[in-house]
């Protein structure tokens, strides 16, 4: 398990574009163990809401699985 | 150089927001809802560059996957998938005409190059095996899923004549090509077609699309391409058992099943009544067995 902190740029269906603290994209996929919905996620894209992902790696594919999403700030922050 | 008059519209550097009805000065047509939208590949004029491939990828987020050579030619996606909604077949042909024969055929030599891609089609079989109404036909008579209402119960994977749908090993969700659908309701023009080179993959009304596609056959028949037909439009092969049509629809050079696609795709809905009929036969043939060995026995 790793955690990406920074803020969400794309949402596209279950999949989620965070940009990083440490400057980099880092795209991740909506576990369905989360305890979030991707209808929830179109309004973290529209905020830029600044979240802090915990993530987990999946066998040959270049994303991350989102297991845990937690919003830092309720306000916008761009 | 033919420019839309439109174009002058736009002439600043830096634009406020993004530009009305776009696709008008893309794909030289107006996305509006209550319109038959499609895709016409022209297999004869794709390069296999891949941009499609790449600007799906871009624009829908798409994680690329089985990273490794497949050793199938120029191929490195493999299949459509959950992650991969655009597909460039590369077909190497053996023997006369094949890849090391020195003379090549114009349109398409050799190599055969396609552009997979979701049907959309007119009658779809995942829409009518879909339990939870998460696929759905759009305003463009285009068929997406709805992640928040799929369950993953996979029933459209194998209804899928042509093996498009896929589920998601992470998500557990169905997932394939939308059409751009947010593209479409931004009134842009889907990114593969918009990225495509050679404009091997055409965007527009399916009508106009269909037009466009005969006349490029006349043509192609008219310069000595005999072997060029059309895949998906009505009355031809791909729009059959019950399919309708497509609403993506191909012009091929070889067999269909040289490119992967079936010749005769069917809706699985069509096989319903006559697998009941013969489970029902079947059950019956083995009461009444059953009942001439209890009677017998008791003689």
């Amino acid at each position: 398990m790793t955690e990406i902190t920074g803020v969400v740029v794309i949402v596209q269906e279950g999949r989620i574009e965070v940009m990083g603290d440490d400057g980099d994209g880092h795209l991740l996929i909506l576990s369905p163990s989360a305890a979030a919905e991707t209808a929830q996620l179109r309004d973290l894209e529209k905020r830029q809401a600044r979240v802090r992902v915990t993530c987990s790696e999946v066998p040959n594919l270049v994303a991350l699985k989102a297991d845990r999403i937690e919003v830092l700030d309720e306000e916008a922050t761009s | 150089m033919n420019m839309h008059p439109r174009t002058q519209e736009f002439t600043a550097s830096v634009l406020d927001g993004p530009m009305r009805d776009e696709s008008e000065l893309t794909a030289h047509v107006l996305v509006r809802p209550g319109k038959s939208y499609g895709f016409f590949t022209d297999t004869t004029v794709c390069i296999g560059c891949k941009a499609c491939e790449v600007a799906c990828k871009e624009w829908n987020n798409l994680p690329a996957d089985d990273i490794g050579l497949t050793g199938d030619s120029y191929d490195n996606t493999g299949a459509l998938s959950a992650n991969t909604w655009r597909h460039v077949n590369f077909i190497e042909r053996s023997g006369d005409g094949g890849v090391r024969d020195n003379d090549q055929t114009p349109f398409q030599s050799g190599w055969l190059m396609m552009s997979d891609v979701c049907k959309h089609c007119h009658n779809p079989p995942c829409l009518e095996a879909c339990p939870t109404g998460a696929l759905f036909k759009t305003e463009f008579d285009t068929v997406v899923v709805q992640q928040d209402v799929c369950n993953g119960c996979g029933y459209c994977v194998p209804a899928c004549p042509f093996g498009v749908v896929d589920i998601s090993k992470i998500d557990g969700k169905a997932h394939k090509c939308t059409l751009c659908y947010d593209r479409l309701k931004g009134g842009l023009e889907p990114a593969c077609a918009k990225s495509c080179p050679t404009d091997s993959i055409q965007f527009g009304e399916l009508e106009v699309l269909q037009e466009k596609a005969s006349k490029r056959l006349d043509e192609l028949h008219a310069r000595g391409v005999e072997t060029a037909y059309l895949y998906g439009v009505p009355g031809s092969p791909g729009a059959t058992g019950d399919l309708g049509h497509l609403n993506a629809f191909f012009l091929l050079t070889d067999r269909p099943e040289v490119y992967n696609l079936p010749a005769a795709p069917t809706r699985a809905s069509n096989r319903v009544a006559p697998a009941l009929k013969a489970g029902l036969a079947t059950m019956l043939g083995f009461a009444l067995a059953a009942a001439v060995l209890l009677v017998s026995g008791r003689e």
